[in-house]
């Protein structure tokens, strides 16, 4: 045991004594004050450097005493780990009732989860909508998911001999791709088509080629459409002659049909 | 500063009656003094972080029972803390290491005076070794609790003449033993 002989210790100082100088230390006054106020007189040197050490002790209590002083986090770090209290009941006011049944975490105790918990319907909810809409946005038009462009697929319909070439000329060229397939071979084409021009010159006649096709559809569609022209002016003109005729007879109906009733009329005039 | 004794006793009646805002004042009132206690009983930062948070919940738990008409909540929540470190050093009694007497200055900061606060700390705390658990208590709670000798003698259950007697003769103590370290062996 740690028991320290100190009887002999303040025999000049009573117990009261010391601990007025004690309290007078914590009321901030000065040694000097703080034994007067204790009604400490007549010491000695040693008694007055033995009272003075353990003076000394008491500022030395005080001063670190103010050292230590709770982190903040302390306020806020709070009670994630410890359980919430669930035995409280308390008559909170009415509208905090209904979202606490009675049990809440002062604010002050409370993490800014706990707080988000809490509020999540009014702070939540916008962003979480915003962010979806923005989301769904990005979604529909990102390439990835845009759908692809309708495909020529097969006709359902027979093609004539005409068209039928004309489609054959048309795929001999290069042209813009229908389907992702055949834009990437079409790509790949013009790029080793390309790479080929860099570095050698166009053969002739295949340039030849190129162009006698290219030029022989376009007069080919060119004479379709003279023809399509040529056709309807002419389904036009038959359709003009057939009115013709048939207004002509119903003219020829009609004054004879005048004729005989002003024959008639005149007759009866007469 | 501490409000009027009428403000006060209002601010635990309305924190009593489920005011959270009347407690959170408490709470900022007194984490202080409470927390300064249990770390000098623990000489853990994190250990007194922890029963100093579950001081105050259990203190926020038990208010609706709680009955005394005093101005001041401070000797029922040392009360709760006291009871708290009694269980909680059953399971880990602090043991007084150097580095442990080292990590008892809060400062962050290893400046010099910072490390003579440290030297002069760790002598104390080496000094404190020598008084009994209840002296020990009392002066921890007279000087880093700032509790009134009434105080103390409610919260340990004593009488007060007892505890002013305990305060004195720790601090004779204590000055003997910062004279003549040998005397701590």
């Amino acid at each position: 045991m740690n028991e320290i002989q100190n009887n002999n210790q303040f025999d000049f100082l009573s117990d009261e004594q010391l601990l007025a100088l004690l309290d007078a230390q914590g009321a901030g006054k000065d040694f000097v004050t703080a034994c007067r106020e204790a009604a400490i007189e007549g010491l000695s040197e040693d008694d007055s450097l033995e009272l003075k050490a353990l003076w000394d002790i008491g500022t030395e209590l005080h001063s670190w005493k103010d050292t230590i002083v709770p982190p903040p986090p302390v306020l806020d770090r709070a009670l994630l780990s410890t359980p919430m209290i669930t035995n409280f009941s308390a008559s909170f006011p009415a509208h905090e009732q209904a979202s606490m049944n009675g049990v809440e975490t002062p604010f002050s105790l409370a993490t800014p989860y706990q707080l988000f918990l809490r509020e999540k319907w009014k702070v939540g909810a916008p962003f979480a909508a915003f962010f979806l809409i923005v989301a769904v946005t990005f979604a529909m038009k990102s390439p990835s998911s845009r759908p692809a462009p309708l495909a020529i697929a097969t006709p359902p319909y027979e093609l004539s001999g005409k068209e039928v070439r004309t489609m054959e000329a048309a795929s001999s060229l290069p042209r813009v791709a229908l389907h992702d397939s055949e834009m990437q071979d079409t790509l790949a084409f013009n790029e080793s088509h390309n790479a080929e021009t860099q570095t050698a010159p166009l053969d002739k006649e295949m340039a030849k080629s190129v162009s006698f096709t290219e030029d022989s559809v376009n007069e080919e569609n060119n004479v379709d459409e003279m023809v399509l022209a040529l056709s309807v002016e002419a389904d036009a003109d038959a359709e003009f002659l057939t009115q013709i005729d048939e207004d002509m007879t119903l003219l020829a109906l009609e004054n004879e049909t005048m004729g005989s009733m002003g024959t008639t009329y005149d007759e009866e005039q007469m | 500063m501490e409000p009027e004794n009428q403000t006060l006793k209002d601010i635990i009646l309305q924190a009593k009656s489920g005011d959270r805002s009347a407690f959170d004042t408490l709470y900022r009132m007194y984490l202080t003094p409470v927390y300064r206690y249990i770390f000098m009983r623990l000489r853990n930062k994190q250990d007194a972080e922890d029963v100093a948070q579950e001081t105050f919940l259990k203190a926020y738990e038990a208010l609706p029972r709680y009955r005394d008409e005093r101005p001041t909540m401070l000797p029922y929540l040392f009360t709760i803390a006291r009871n708290l470190l009694i269980n909680h050093t059953k399971k880990k009694r602090p043991e007084l290491m150097e580095h442990e007497i080292m990590a008892l200055q809060a400062g962050t900061e290893d400046t010099a005076k910072e490390a003579k606060d440290n030297e002069l700390h760790g002598a104390l705390v080496r000094a404190m070794e020598v008084l009994t658990d209840v002296e020990r208590e009392v002066i921890e709670l007279r000087f880093f609790g700032e509790r009134s000798y009434s105080e103390i003698a409610v919260i340990m259950e004593k009488r007060e003449d007892a505890i002013r007697q305990h305060v004195a003769r720790s601090m004779k103590k204590l000055q003997g033993v910062m004279q003549n370290p040998e005397q701590m062996i």
